[in-house]
């Protein structure tokens, strides 16, 4: 008895051995690896599944064990670089903030270069760090403007509606349209602004500061936010912004241009599929008001990085290589309705062509503005690609808050500008 | 004879009154209480109503209080959610949380009254230091020193212990387990010290069968406490396997579409075990946790 | 210990008198140990890193001397929010403690009555208190809703008849911390009113009867009897109020992010964001540090306060 045991024990520690070295001799061997996955809407938790299942099946060199995390954000920035996982995925947003922590491996040369640069011009953009290494890949990327109820504009007698980037109304324009829409609908909202994504918890920066590029500004101008994201055009667009909150319908039931009870929203692609279903054939996309340098949306979503200290970092590039092929892209977008980060699928996709219903994002996020600072010839802005972007991001989203509760604009703005030149001081401008 | 039966008839009525006035009395007081109670209780309402109602007439005014078009749905939902080794299965959850609960309990119980007693009822050098450490740390919230927290116990992210460990001494329940052993008489204490007694055989054969309102009311607190726990697992666990109740339950809000019909049967779910507890020793419950705190 | 039977007298004297230095020790040990383990040494390190600038996801550090200090407490810039955030906190604890502790006496004196069935409805009145705060934001978040469908508007709507518009209940500057006082007192008032149950029933009957031979009214034997039997209590209850109160976070972090315009911002909320959100831990434990030394000082002034009143009866 007592024997067996040790004989069974000392054959499985041998197989493992075995197994161990025919892992370290090529590196195209058995090989598994952890997968961290946001869990996020149900369609997009289905798709990594289906990624998954089908990548294990392709590669049965490599084996990924798929883990889904709620709070993504969080485990990143509270796990230590060694213990990270082989590939994850993480918020766009923070890829400042983990490059800089060290914890993301470089992806030129890892992933193929075919991979890479068929992706969008803005998941390029939003993919390279300020030391010109890309650490990140996409499956989609994101589309941000109105949403408009044609028949509840028709009613209204809203009928000139702006459906390309070149001829979106003007801020003036768009307040006199509130105005009538909000005349002719029963309870006078007019729009939802999707205050219950929480203005001051980030929502702003995402959906609000395509107001500050409109009126010619960045968030931050080389490591300094004074002067730009206070300047007196940002502060005055944000004034006639926090005008329009006796239009927005507070939404707390997420739904509200849903069940049509407003004519208007201004809201990201992840609406579309609900939308499509509810709204229909009434649904358009309208650009965001003009503030003085032309439109401008937002851009940026979901990324994939490889942990810095990952010791299976080739076979996690052939993952994210996998995960980035069309064919799975779609699969994805068809069921979050986001936009596809490739070339080749975006091109192949009818709703992104002309004349179909999502043209606009794909219009939109054509004309990157990249990195550089807004111009009047380009339409998306990434956010800013920084370790200061997450306090960036709620510094400017509560003074966005403040103002939209009635503060006073430019004081507000100022403040917050100065908060953040003082965070980049006391970092001594993030420089590693 | 007349004035007899009038008197008699006057007693009766008298009576008949008081009696129709203790009722009337009674019935107000009833009313009263009911409408408190309704006031109390409508919130629970509406999160149970809400967690079978459809996802998109969950929030409907006081039509949010009407039960109609229910479905399971929000239910299956929450299972749904969690069907798998990726994204973790919901009973895991439960799981997870009653270790951390029960460890965080019955650990704080040993070690907390042990501490009290020692505080409350021994002599000894260090005493004062101790019991002053003990009254400042009451006020510090755990807020305070969650970062720190979190920094060094990071070697055991991921892991049950970590998520038990530095809750289970707690100074509060130092606090209360200290004030109702100083209000206890120390007469059967001291004859049995008397009688050769050690401090050992005082606390377990004397003190703890006598103190049992404070064990249960200090029971209920940390079991509260800990099944609520939120920030601190947060913070130190990202794998499914020994992830808690309330950390699961912010898979539906980094939803961009929130389901308050799921969160709602969530909620219910996160609930049940603690309200199964409370309805069935609701007197116990309320008394033994005022018992303990009424001597402070 | 096996000594204790050759012990000279002197020795067993003492341990009448309740001398035990091993048991004490090795009693105390375990909590002690794990006090100063996992709240004392990170309590000491966030002393320590409020001297420091501290990047949360990277582990960058600089040393800052009292620059955090001075910009919480006396910068310009930066200390108005700190000090709004203070603020409000009294501001609540002011709304909160006299308002939840009338309403537990209130409600105990409601439950004290014999009747059939009390048990019934007392345990209504307690159910909220097992609700986690987090799950009791999240019911109340529709409650307050801003429009028509928030549960408050619909009521007042169809009260009025269509009179009263929808409210902000959350949104506006000067209710927004009401709004989250009450539902607070909801969600606590339970726990105060058993505690003050438990010491109405601890009141001898023979006060009020001594009292109702005196012809003392109802209201009378409450000033008269009730309210002083209960000092004791009642002096708990607030103590805890006020320092559960001092404490508020749950429900600012899940409702109100602190809006508007900081209304609802505690000292409690800007820490946590200040660490988490921001990556900015050496803000965070410096104004965790002024704020445990502030609650220390109400405590020490309160204990002081008490004892004197004692003293004087």
């Amino acid at each position: 008895m007592k024997n067996s045991t040790r004989i069974l024990a000392f054959a499985a520690s041998a197989a493992l051995a075995v197994a161990g070295l025919t892992g370290c001799s090529s590196d195209g061997g058995n090989q598994a690896i952890t997968v961290w996955a946001m869990q996020g809407q149900t369609g997009e938790v289905n798709a990594a599944k289906q990624e998954v299942a089908a990548f294990n099946k392709a590669h049965p060199e490599i084996q990924v064990t798929l883990k889904f995390v709620p709070d993504m954000g969080t485990a990143l920035k509270t796990t230590k670089v060694d213990a990270l996982p082989d590939a994850f995925e993480f918020d766009g947003e923070t890829l400042g903030a983990l490059a800089y922590a060290g914890k993301l491996a470089k992806l030129n040369g890892l992933v193929a270069d075919a991979t890479i640069k068929n992706e969008l011009a803005s998941i390029q953009a939003e993919g390279t760090y300020s030391d010109g290494n890309t650490y990140s890949v996409s499956q989609y990327d994101s589309g941000l403007s109105l949403w408009g109820n044609k028949a509840m504009l028709a009613k209204a007698g809203v009928t000139d509606v702006p459906t390309t980037p070149e001829n979106a109304w003007t801020a003036d324009e768009f307040t006199s349209v509130l105005k009538k829409v909000s005349a002719s609908t029963t309870g006078h909202k007019a729009i939802t602004f999707k205050e219950n994504y929480g203005i001051g918890g980030g929502w702003a920066g995402y959906a609000f500061s395509p107001i500050v590029n409109s009126a010619g500004q960045p968030l931050v101008n080389n490591g300094s936010a004074v002067g730009a994201m206070d300047a007196p055009e940002v502060a005055a667009a944000m004034k006639t912004f926090a005008s329009w909150k006796a239009y927005s319908d507070p939404d707390a039931d997420d739904s509200a241009f849903q069940t049509k009870r407003v004519a208007l929203a201004w809201i990201g692609h992840w609406a579309a599929p609900a939308i499509k279903a509810t709204v229909g054939a009434d649904a358009e996309l309208i650009p965001l008001p003009n503030f003085g340098m032309g439109t401008k949306s937002g851009q940026g979503s979901h990324s994939w990085a490889i942990g810095a200290k990952s010791a299976h970092q080739k076979a996690a590039a052939t993952f994210l290589e996998f995960i980035t092929q069309d064919a799975w892209i779609n699969n994805l977008t068809n069921q979050n309705g986001a936009v596809p980060a490739t070339t080749t699928a975006l091109a192949a996709n009818a709703d992104y062509a002309k004349g179909g219903l999502l043209a606009l994002y794909a219009a939109q996020l054509a004309k990157s503005c990249g990195s550089a600072n807004p111009t009047a010839d380009c339409v998306t802005v990434p956010r800013t690609i920084s370790p200061a972007w997450p306090f960036i991001n709620t510094t400017f989203s509560q003074a966005v808050q403040s103002i939209w509760d009635g503060a006073d604009p430019q004081a507000t703005l100022t403040k917050a500008a100065k908060a953040i030149d003082q965070d980049y001081a006391d970092n001594n401008g993030y420089k590693n | 004879m007349r004035t007899n039966s009038v008197a008699q008839i006057d007693n009766r009525q008298a009576h008949r009154r008081r009696k129709t006035r203790k009722l009337v009395k009674n019935l107000a007081s009833y009313g009263f209480l009911s409408l408190v109670t309704l006031i109390f209780f409508a919130p629970i309402a509406y999160l149970l109503i809400g967690s079978f109602k459809p996802k998109n007439e969950v929030l409907s005014g006081l039509g949010g209080f009407i039960p109609e078009h229910l479905t399971l749905e929000n239910y299956s939902n929450v299972f749904k959610a969690f069907d798998g080794e990726a994204t973790g299965y919901f009973y895991k959850f439960y799981v997870n949380s009653i270790i951390v609960t029960v460890a965080i309990v019955f650990g704080g119980l040993v070690v907390n009254s042990m501490l009290a007693y020692a505080l409350a009822r021994l002599r000894w050098t260090g005493r004062n230091v101790i019991l002053g450490f003990v009254v400042l740390l009451v006020i510090l919230p755990f807020e305070a020193i969650a970062v720190p927290l979190y920094d060094l116990l990071n070697d055991y992210r991921n892991t049950l212990f970590a998520q038990y460990i530095p809750f289970v001494a707690s100074a509060f329940s130092v606090f209360l387990f200290y004030t109702f052993f100083i209000g206890l008489s120390s007469e059967i204490q001291e004859a049995a010290r008397i009688d050769g007694a050690g401090p050992w055989r005082v606390y377990f054969q004397i003190l703890v069968p006598m103190s049992r309102p404070v064990f249960a009311s200090v029971t209920i607190l940390s079991f509260l406490a800990a099944w609520n726990s939120f920030l601190f697992p947060l913070m130190m666990v990202d794998s499914a396997d020994v992830r808690p109740l309330p950390l699961a339950m912010t898979v539906f809000f980094q939803q961009q579409q929130k389901d308050w019909g799921t969160i709602f049967a969530f909620g219910v779910l996160l609930i049940l075990p603690v309200m199964i507890v409370y309805l069935s020793f609701q007197r116990f419950f309320i008394q033994s946790v005022a018992s303990s705190a009424v001597k402070g | 210990m096996a000594s204790t039977a050759k012990a000279p007298m002197g020795k067993s004297r003492k341990k009448r008198f309740g001398y035990d230095q091993w048991a004490g020790i090795l009693m105390s040990l375990p909590a002690s140990l794990m006090l100063l383990l996992f709240v004392i040494i990170p309590f000491v390190t966030a002393f320590v890193l409020s001297f420091y600038n501290v990047h949360l996801s990277s582990g960058h550090s600089n040393f800052m001397g009292f620059e955090q200090y001075r910009r919480i407490l006396f910068d310009p810039e930066t200390s108005p929010a700190f000090w709004q955030a203070l603020g409000n906190n009294f501001q609540f604890a002011l709304i909160v403690v006299p308002l939840q502790t009338g309403l537990a006496i209130a409600l105990a004196l409601l439950l004290n009555q014999k009747l059939k069935g009390i048990a019934f409805f007392r345990t209504f009145f307690f159910m909220p208190v097992v609700f986690p705060m987090s799950l009791v934001a999240v019911i109340w978040s529709l409650f307050y809703s801003r429009d028509l469908r928030g549960m408050f508007n619909s009521l007042l709507h169809s009260i009025s008849g269509g009179a009263i518009n929808p409210i902000d209940w959350l949104g506006t500057p000067g209710l927004a911390l009401a709004s989250i006082a009450l539902m607070s007192i909801w969600a606590g008032v339970g726990f105060q009113m058993v505690i003050v149950l438990a010491g109405l029933q601890e009141i001898p009957m023979e006060l009020y009867e001594a009292a109702s031979l005196d012809k003392a009214g109802k209201w009378q034997q409450f000033r008269a009897v009730t309210l002083p039997s209960l000092r004791n209590t009642l002096v708990f209850v607030v103590i805890i109020t006020t320092i559960f109160s001092l404490r508020l976070f749950d429900q600012i972090f899940i409702l109100t992010s602190g809006g508007p315009l900081g209304t609802t911002s505690t000292v409690m909320y800007q820490s946590v964001t200040a660490a988490l959100t921001d990556d900015n831990v050496g803000k965070g434990s410096a104004m965790t540090v002024v704020f445990v030394i502030i609650i220390i000082a109400i405590t020490v002034v309160q204990r002081l306060v008490l004892r004197q009143e004692k003293e004087i009866k």
